[in-house]
């Protein structure tokens, strides 16, 4: 209900806006690369650990977790609020799959290792800007901040900051149909592929 | 039919040899967790190196070169009484004091520093008395050992070590030139002051067959 609620007051607050433009709706797909914004270990330290004997006891007794996969579905909304400037709505919806290495303090063995999925959904108003507008392509970026609820399945819902910046992007195509390509760093994605559609 | 019996019965029997085997028979293939290496670590490598060098220092002349640029000592050499040496020479065991225990053939060594071991190094500190077996000093030789000792680490994560009141054998692997630790270590690991395990080790000689037990 709160994730509803989150969307509409951004939707409305986009809407009640002024300005003339077009409204554009964007199905992305992508997914951060794993583990490097989140302070996790390599697949390759997750095997290292068997046959190293240089392990503190931090890496013995503590939870560590690897990323293994994850795939995002991205909805975007947005409204043409002067020619170089779009604003809108992101939601992202995105399942992971982690392995949590268990610590010594749990249990002492070379399996050890247990996979969990974990589903992500992210709303975040955001500000496309327009860099350059060329023949069939137009070079962007965005920003966008907002709350990201992460469920651990099985577990309780929580909750935290969620925030993204697309320093590039592409969209090319004809009309009213574009395809979309962009590179970000943040919270909810790295890159991200799919199409748009303007109205 | 007698035939078909016996059959049976042979097959029967094999069946039973295999599961006995299975059951009781010794593993032909053993592993070290990754607790058992860090413990190792102490007791095979720690002590090792720490016996190695009073060898190294019962062999050396208090006047010679090496023992005036090497170590600190009071002139009189190791095996004397009331001897004492402080190791003078950059390295994991700078600083490290043996002293001569009266009336045994015994040395009590204090390390106080940053202990490195595969790559990892924290501050530890440990006691370690080291009684003679031999007759003959000389390299590699068979020592009893008691130690006691602590190791801070990173993020709140201390442990104490000990020879678990048992001394320690440190003897010659047959044809080896490295020792072999047979006795018990104790270790509790604290996290923040506060114990969340306690493991007892059992040397049994070569590295991949010392085992463990948590004890709660």
């Amino acid at each position: 209900m709160k994730r509803i609620i989150t969307i509409l007051v951004a939707l409305s607050a986009v809407l009640s806006m002024n300005a003339q433009g077009r409204h554009e709706i964007e199905v992305l797909m992508g997914g951060p690369v794993s583990g490097i914004f989140f302070n996790e270990g390599s697949s390759y330290a997750k095997y290292d650990y068997y046959y190293s004997s240089g392990n503190t006891l931090k890496d013995l007794y503590e939870d560590v977790k690897y990323r293994d996969s994850f795939i995002g579905m991205g909805l975007v909304y947005s409204y043409e609020v002067k020619s170089w400037l779009k604003l809108g709505i992101d939601a992202t919806a995105s399942i992971e799959e982690v392995t949590i290495r268990k610590g010594l303090a749990y249990k002492e063995d070379a399996n050890n290792l247990y996979s969990q999925g974990v589903s992500h959904f992210t709303v975040m108003p955001m500000a496309r800007i327009r860099y350059k507008d060329g023949y069939k392509a137009e070079a962007y970026g965005r920003i966008a901040a907002g709350m990201e609820f992460i469920t651990n399945w099985g577990d309780e819902e929580q909750k935290q900051f969620a925030w993204e910046v697309v320093p590039f992007g592409l969209c090319f195509g004809k009309k009213d149909l574009h395809f979309i390509f962009e590179m970000g760093l943040g919270t909810a994605y790295m890159a991200r592929f799919g199409i748009s559609y303007e109205f | 039919m007698k035939r078909i019996i016996i059959l049976i019965a042979a097959v029967a029997a094999m069946v039973s040899c295999d599961k006995f085997e299975d059951t009781f028979g010794p593993s032909t293939y053993e592993s070290s967790t990754p607790l058992e290496l860090y413990m190792l670590s102490i007791a095979d490598d720690g002590v090792s190196v720490v016996l190695s060098e009073l060898e190294t220092a019962l062999q050396t002349d208090p006047d010679g070169v090496i023992g005036k640029y090497f170590y600190t000592n009071n002139g009189l050499p190791l095996t004397a009484d009331d001897a004492v040496w402080t190791v003078n020479r950059e390295g994991s065991l700078l600083g490290t004091t043996i002293k001569k225990v009266t009336g045994k053939n015994a040395w009590k060594i204090n390390y106080n520093g940053d202990f490195s071991v595969e790559g990892a190094s924290f501050p530890t500190a440990f006691e370690i008395t080291a009684t003679l077996a031999d007759s003959e000093i000389g390299s590699h030789m068979n020592w009893s050992v008691e130690f006691r000792g602590t190791r801070k680490e990173e993020d709140g994560y201390t442990c104490s070590f000990s020879n678990a009141e048992v001394p320690v054998d440190y003897k010659i692997i047959e044809n080896t030139k490295s020792w072999g630790a047979y006795g018990y270590l104790l270790m509790t690991v604290f996290k923040d002051s506060k114990q969340i395990d306690r493991v007892l080790m059992e040397l049994r000689g070569l590295r991949s067959s010392a085992s463990i037990t948590h004890i709660k």
